[in-house]
């Protein structure tokens, strides 16, 4: 047998996506939604007063009235700034962290507990975090295998490239949804596998090179890659975070000031580092470093320093898609959306292979839908307590698939409609949470894209109900194949074409 | 202006692959293919390079859809009952796909890891840039080691010829 023919592709393909489909699913899901991370987290805090541009006068007062109530030991402060992609002005330290208004008033202190743990599904999948990171990164490596794979597996990859059979037995239709979103955006796939991959390896690969070139100086490698720290010895001062932020304004750079950061707080060896976007590249910013009384001492040279820094250095805007604006987030989530709903497909076609055996299809379902409920409903639990959101989101988890193995009530169409009241109820939770303010901005937009799920699972699920064979709970129970997810609305048209 | 005729070409790009689809015409391909490159060197002068080969890269995998629609054949429902085939959850098959998540998910991590440094380090090229080859390179290995592995009816010698080659490579690290 050849191995890149048909037959081995497959069996590669499918082992890699049914064995590991629910880990990739978690992670193609959590990964479109992170896309709008700091669009949630105003979401979760939509009264905070914004605006795009603050004085270095403000933000000194910020910092001055943030240590006056932070006093605690700390390595670093940070100063998240208007630019950085969330309008608004942020004061911290390594334990707390504060909203300040445009006159370096504090207004209230940060807390986004749903976004923190919808990224740390992304980034660990709750997992302690040096495993989790890494297993999150050999599923990037698994996705490059399965578009490989998929490709291979393709009989007639130029002959169907635009073909979507729909009704029928239904899985054709199935099978060529999978194609045509696997291949089409097959180097969007890549993209995210490659750079998804980095964040976990890029440490094993330090270690090794650290073994083999600096006797096991993990330190050494990193300063070969990434800049190094300046070697200050100063009189330990207050740092100038506002003369920094006024001197690197007057150094005309055009690029957009993200956020500051003060290392090594109360040493001699504490500086001010600036993060600054540099507008037509990847790479995350260009550095530039000021000692404790905000003078400047050198950039740390991503902007136009050797291309292998300037690569490494890309790979976190090139995976989130966080780089040019709103435009490319919103092309980064419909490709999330097609790289998820290639998951879920792959799984659907495999099930259907075998007969849609009704337990693990309803379990199935229940991870699908079921953690788009959960995830609404953790962040309805975070509006109105302080529970914690990662067994809050694990609980429902699990007690959705419990529920699926014993009841055969929560049949995959059921779990979608579980899932759009789930969004809209956190829509009314959100609006008496917040009343006006879940109205503004970035509020908003969220808002209205749950009520837009939550009314598209209400339509698929009246189309689904409409078709007599799948909305009989009786042919149900007794393991009937239920109307496929993706097809319900074809089925249901072509079901009124039949009688017509 | 440049945005839009950038994206303009993208979707005469898409348009012209349709076409040549359509009417099995492989040299309407070749133009396609040129339409193409030329969107996304337009998308580079808008935007950069480094925006523009993502922009050029990412939206036809958008864009083809408007093809796809117009493409989409809908047949009667005809919905049918196969018998549902048991799965097998023995332990012994438990087992096996365990092994198989091991070799992939542990082992070739590792081997793949061994193999793509000593490659990136045979780069006639700076330490930093031999990293970044590194990087890139890595996953790619590692998902082709998982392919080979799952594809090959012959497991455990698709575990010998990887562990041999990582051997090879990883000797000239220590030289």
């Amino acid at each position: 047998m050849k191995l890149f023919t048909r037959q081995p592709a497959l069996n590669a393909h499918s082992w890699l996506g049914v064995f590991l489909g629910v880990f990739l699913y978690l992670l193609c899901l959590s990964g479109t939604l992170v896309v709008f991370n700091q669009e949630f987290e105003r979401w979760e805090q939509p009264n905070i007063e914004e605006f795009e541009r603050v004085s270095p006068e403000a933000i000194d007062t910020a910092m001055a009235r943030f240590l006056a109530k932070h006093p605690e030991e700390t390595e670093h402060y940070h100063v998240v700034l208007p630019g950085s992609g969330i309008p608004r002005l942020v004061v911290e330290n390594d334990h707390n962290a504060w909203f300040a208004d445009a006159q370096g008033n504090l207004l209230e202190q940060e807390r986004f507990p749903w976004s923190k743990m919808l990224v740390k599904l992304h980034y660990y999948l709750h997992l302690p975090m040096t495993w989790g990171l890494i297993f999150v990164s050999a599923m990037g490596a698994v996705i490059c295998a399965l578009v490989v794979s998929g490709i291979f597996a393709h009989k007639r990859l130029v002959k169907d490239a635009f073909k979507l059979r729909r009704g029928g037995t239904v899985q054709p239709g199935r099978i060529d949804l999978h194609n045509r979103f696997g291949i089409w955006a097959a180097p969007f796939h890549l993209i995210i596998g490659i750079t998804g991959t980095y964040f976990g390896i890029a440490g094993v690969i330090l270690t090794l090179v650290a073994q083999i070139d600096y006797n096991g100086d993990r330190q050494a490698v990193m300063d070969k890659v990434f800049t190094p720290e300046p070697q200050l010895e100063q009189t330990v001062s207050t740092p100038q975070i506002g003369t920094a932020l006024a001197n690197f304004e007057q150094m005309n750079t055009g690029h957009v000031p993200l956020f500051i950061t003060v290392h090594d707080v109360g040493t001699p060896a504490q500086f001010i580092e600036l993060y600054g976007q540099m507008p037509g590249k990847m790479a995350y910013s260009e550095n530039y470093r000021f000692d404790s009384s905000g003078a400047f001492l050198a950039t740390a040279g991503y902007a136009d320093g050797y291309w292998g820094k300037q690569l490494i250095y890309s790979m976190y805007r090139l995976h989130f898609g966080d780089f040019a604006g709103l435009p490319v987030k919103i092309l980064y989530f419909v490709l999330g959306i097609m790289l998820t709903a290639l998951c879920v497909t792959g799984v659907d076609i495999w099930l259907a292979k075998q007969a849609n055996p009704p337990r693990l299809r309803r379990c199935w379902a229940a991870v699908v839908w079921g953690s788009i409920s959960a995830i609404a409903l953790s962040a309805l639990a975070s509006l109105w307590s302080d529970v914690s959101m990662y067994y809050s989101f694990w609980w429902l988890m699990v007690a959705g698939v419990a529920a699926s193995i014993v009841t055969p009530y929560l049949q995959p169409a059921r779990w979608q409609l579980i899932s759009g009241f789930s969004s809209l109820l956190l829509v009314v939770a959100h609006l008496m949470a917040f009343t006006g303010s879940a109205l503004n901005g970035a509020a908003l937009a969220i808002n209205m894209l749950l009520v837009a799920y939550a009314l598209w699972t209400f339509w698929r699920f009246y189309q689904h109900q409409k078709v007599p064979e799948f909305a009989a709970p009786a042919a149900a129970r007794a393991g009937s194949p239920a109307a496929p997810r993706h097809c319900a609305a074809v089925v249901s048209q072509n079901a009124s074409q039949a009688q017509d | 202006m440049a945005y839009t005729l950038s994206f303009i070409l993208g979707m005469l790009a898409i348009a012209v692959t349709y076409y040549s689809w359509q009417r099995s015409t492989p040299s309407l391909g070749w133009a396609a293919l040129a339409v193409f490159i030329t969107s996304v060197i337009s998308f580079s002068i808008a935007a950069g390079w480094e925006y523009g080969v993502v922009y050029g890269l990412l939206l036809p995998g958008v864009l083809v859809w408007v093809a796809i629609a117009r493409e989409q054949t809908i047949r009667p429902l005809k919905l049918t009952q196969a018998p549902v085939r048991t799965i097998s959850t023995s332990g012994y098959k438990m087992a096996g796909h365990l092994a198989h998540a091991l070799v992939v998910l542990v082992g070739q991590l590792l081997l793949s890891t061994v193999i793509s440094v000593a490659l990136s380090r045979f780069l006639p090229i700076e330490q930093t840039g031999q990293l970044a080859v590194c990087i890139i390179i890595q996953p790619l290995l590692w998902a082709m080691l998982a392919y080979h592995y799952l594809g090959s009816p012959a497991k455990r010698k698709a575990v010998m010829y990887h562990s041999v080659a990582a051997a090879l490579f990883g000797i000239t690290l220590v030289l």
